[in-house]
């Protein structure tokens, strides 16, 4: 077939598909739907396993009360999502930090938020460590209000360098939760974006958690009792004086992790949480869940494909006799096929280019109410393999769809619908 | 290409429900030089638009000879039927004949783009023929908003776009009225005029008169 017959073909088949309008488009949202559904769960997925995987080589070790899941130790220490799970001692950080087996431990204390975004108690060489560079300012903890806000937090709340703000303690909506009016947050510092968690989080000293926490940084009159489990209420952003939420560790190599886990999950009141091992298992499930979307996303395309395959077969037995107008004016079997196809094909590709961009742009309106509940900033516009698989698998079942009408149409008689008249 | 139509003993039958042969044509012989106009005349469901269809290619006779200047028409596959059906005839339908989701002008010009016979200044001399047919006020209307009348004269126009060497013709005016029909006369004499062979079975006088053309019967397979 000549290279000129292709543009009047697809313009007869954009036609006819105009002519249909409502199934036309009833086709398309049917693809565009499944795809949409799987682009935005596997761009989620994502960015939970990028997070996780970074957080998991970052700090192999967390350190926290025991009771509390390692899963939620996690979910609260890495990701800045979930509530402390409790509280241990400073002295574990401290016997932690003169460990030889440990290269750095961070001290870990959570209590407040602001504007939903919690406020991290923490050292400044946590956030010096992290890597992570300055917009603005810099990581100065020496007087106790100073804060350093993550780039999300800055961006959302509007606070700027040399900005004041008043901390939350408890999370927003929660009722027990109260505005701390007795020392106002001075921003000295705004981290530079990362897509991590860390940009959905405020930092400052540890000892000013303590200290808005009604008790002076002292952690020489810290209390006897190991661990203080969270209870409801106002108890449960409680923190005392001298008293974690929990510490990550950096350690030397994974046979000291592996002993430091034991060691401290056996000492009472504390547990160590392995993080690649617990990574290792939440991407397992995650995977898991991949696959079930990948199956899910194939018998619905099938059950779309299935459909469209229904409607043009319909539509083409309802123009027999314009299709067998064309052959009488010497329009060749294959030129009317290819009209056919180009018809299965526009569907397809719309169906495709709606879901992908679809998807796409859902991760990208929903990015605030992601990052708040999972913890994780999502990249919108990041391609991911799971998006590879369901596009090809669109394309080809397409492709597939476009050759069954095409042979379909071929195959008919149409001279027979001349003889009619 | 002017084209001389001939048929010899041409003979057709179709299947019916069972799968029976039903005879519709036997024994059709006439011929026609280039330029000519042949009338076909009979009954309803005499075979007339089936000679037509014959003479188009879109059947093979199961017997005879049909030869369109030096081409045997019974002897060529189906692709060298539709190549030459779409290079050498034009063929105006009494209904079923324009395609729904096109403008008027794209009718004319689609249907010769797809078969592979559009000039580069087609797409102009479609304009002008529609125009000197009437219907420079309905290029860009769909054949549902046309009136009977002018859907035909957008058929034949369709045909004298393609300049065929032979235009088949089945009731081209029936169901117009007398301006409409005198308008497609016009045109088809027009093209019969420039060389094309007309072959058309019609059951209107006006028409069948129009014309100084061969009348075969089919019933009587005779020249009239």
């Amino acid at each position: 077939m000549s290279h000129p017959r292709i543009g009047p073909a697809l313009l007869l088949a954009v036609r006819y598909l105009n002519a249909r309008a409502f199934a036309t488009a009833v086709s398309i949202a049917a693809i565009g739907i499944s795809l949409l559904l799987v682009v935005s769960i596997s761009v989620i997925n994502f960015a939970v396993k990028k997070t996780a995987v970074e957080g998991a080589i970052r700090y192999p070790l967390i350190v926290g009360p025991e009771g509390a899941s390692s899963v939620q130790l996690i979910f609260s220490t890495i990701f800045h999502i979930d509530k402390p799970t409790g509280t241990i001692p400073f002295s574990v950080y401290e016997q932690l930090s003169a460990d030889k087996r440990v290269i750095a431990s961070y001290p870990i204390a959570v209590a407040d938020s602001v504007q939903s975004y919690p406020m991290v108690g923490t050292s400044a060489a946590f956030l010096k460590d992290l890597g992570v560079g300055l917009v603005s300012g810099a990581i100065d903890f020496s007087k106790p209000e100073n804060a350093v806000l993550g780039a999300e937090v800055a961006d959302r709340t509007g606070l700027g360098l040399g900005d004041t703000f008043h901390g939350t303690h408890g999370a927003v909506g929660d009722e027990a939760a109260h505005v701390h009016e007795e020392i106002a947050y001075h921003v000295v510092g705004i981290l530079e974006p990362t897509g991590g968690p860390e940009d959905a989080a405020g930092y400052t000293s540890y000892e000013t958690v303590w200290r808005i926490h009604g008790v002076a940084a002292d952690h020489d009159a810290q209390p006897e009792s190991p661990s203080e489990n969270t209870g409801d209420g106002h108890d449960k952003y409680h923190l005392s004086s001298g008293r974690l939420t929990a510490v990550l560790v950096r350690t030397a190599n994974p046979v000291y992790t592996g002993q430091l886990e034991r060691e401290l999950t056996l000492a009472p009141g504390t547990q160590g949480v392995d993080t690649g091992r617990a990574i290792r298992r939440m991407v397992g499930y995650l995977n898991k869940g991949e696959k079930l979307v990948e199956v899910v996303t194939a018998v619905t395309l099938a059950i779309a494909v299935a459909m469209i395959l229904v409607t043009l077969v319909m539509s083409i037995n309802e123009r027999r006799r314009e299709l067998a107008l064309l052959r009488s004016l010497g329009v060749g079997r294959l030129t009317i096929s290819l009209i056919v196809m180009f018809e299965a094909l526009v569907i397809t590709v719309f169906g495709a280019i709606i879901g992908v961009g679809g998807g796409h742009l859902a991760v990208w309106w929903a990015e605030v109410p992601i990052q708040a509940s999972l913890g994780v900033s999502v990249e919108p516009w990041v391609w991911t393999e799971l998006e590879s698989f369901a596009v090809c698998v669109t394309l080809v079942a397409g492709q597939l769809l476009a050759m069954a009408g095409m042979i379909w149409t071929y195959r008919m008689n149409l001279v027979e619908e001349v003889a009619k008249d | 290409m002017k084209a001389r139509i001939e048929l010899r003993d041409v003979a057709k039958s179709f299947s019916d429900r069972e799968g029976r042969p039903v005879p519709v044509l036997t024994g059709v012989s006439f011929s026609i030089d280039a330029g000519g106009v042949v009338m076909l005349e009979g009954r309803s469901g005499s075979g007339k638009s089936t000679i037509l269809n014959l003479i188009a290619g879109l059947f093979r006779p199961d017997s005879g000879e049909i030869i369109i200047g030096d081409t045997r028409m019974h002897e060529l596959g189906e692709a060298r039927r539709d190549r030459f059906r779409a290079r050498e005839i034009g063929y105006v339908f009494q209904m079923f004949n324009l395609l729904s989701p096109l403008s008027s002008l794209e009718n004319l010009v689609v249907p010769l783009a797809l078969a592979g016979g559009l000039d580069p200044d087609g797409r102009a001399r479609a304009r002008n023929i529609l125009v000197s047919l009437g219907l420079a006020d309905h290029l860009e209307k769909r054949p549902y908003e046309l009136s009977v009348g002018q859907r035909q004269r957008v058929a034949v126009g369709r045909a004298l776009l393609k300049r065929p060497a032979v235009l088949l013709a089945d009731e081209p005016t029936a169901n117009l009225d007398r301006e409409s029909a005198a308008a497609v006369i016009d045109a088809l004499r027009a093209l019969v005029a420039s060389g094309t062979t007309l072959v058309a079975a019609t059951h209107d006088p006006v028409f069948g008169q129009a014309f100084d053309a061969l009348r075969y019967n089919v019933e009587t397979r005779g020249v009239v």
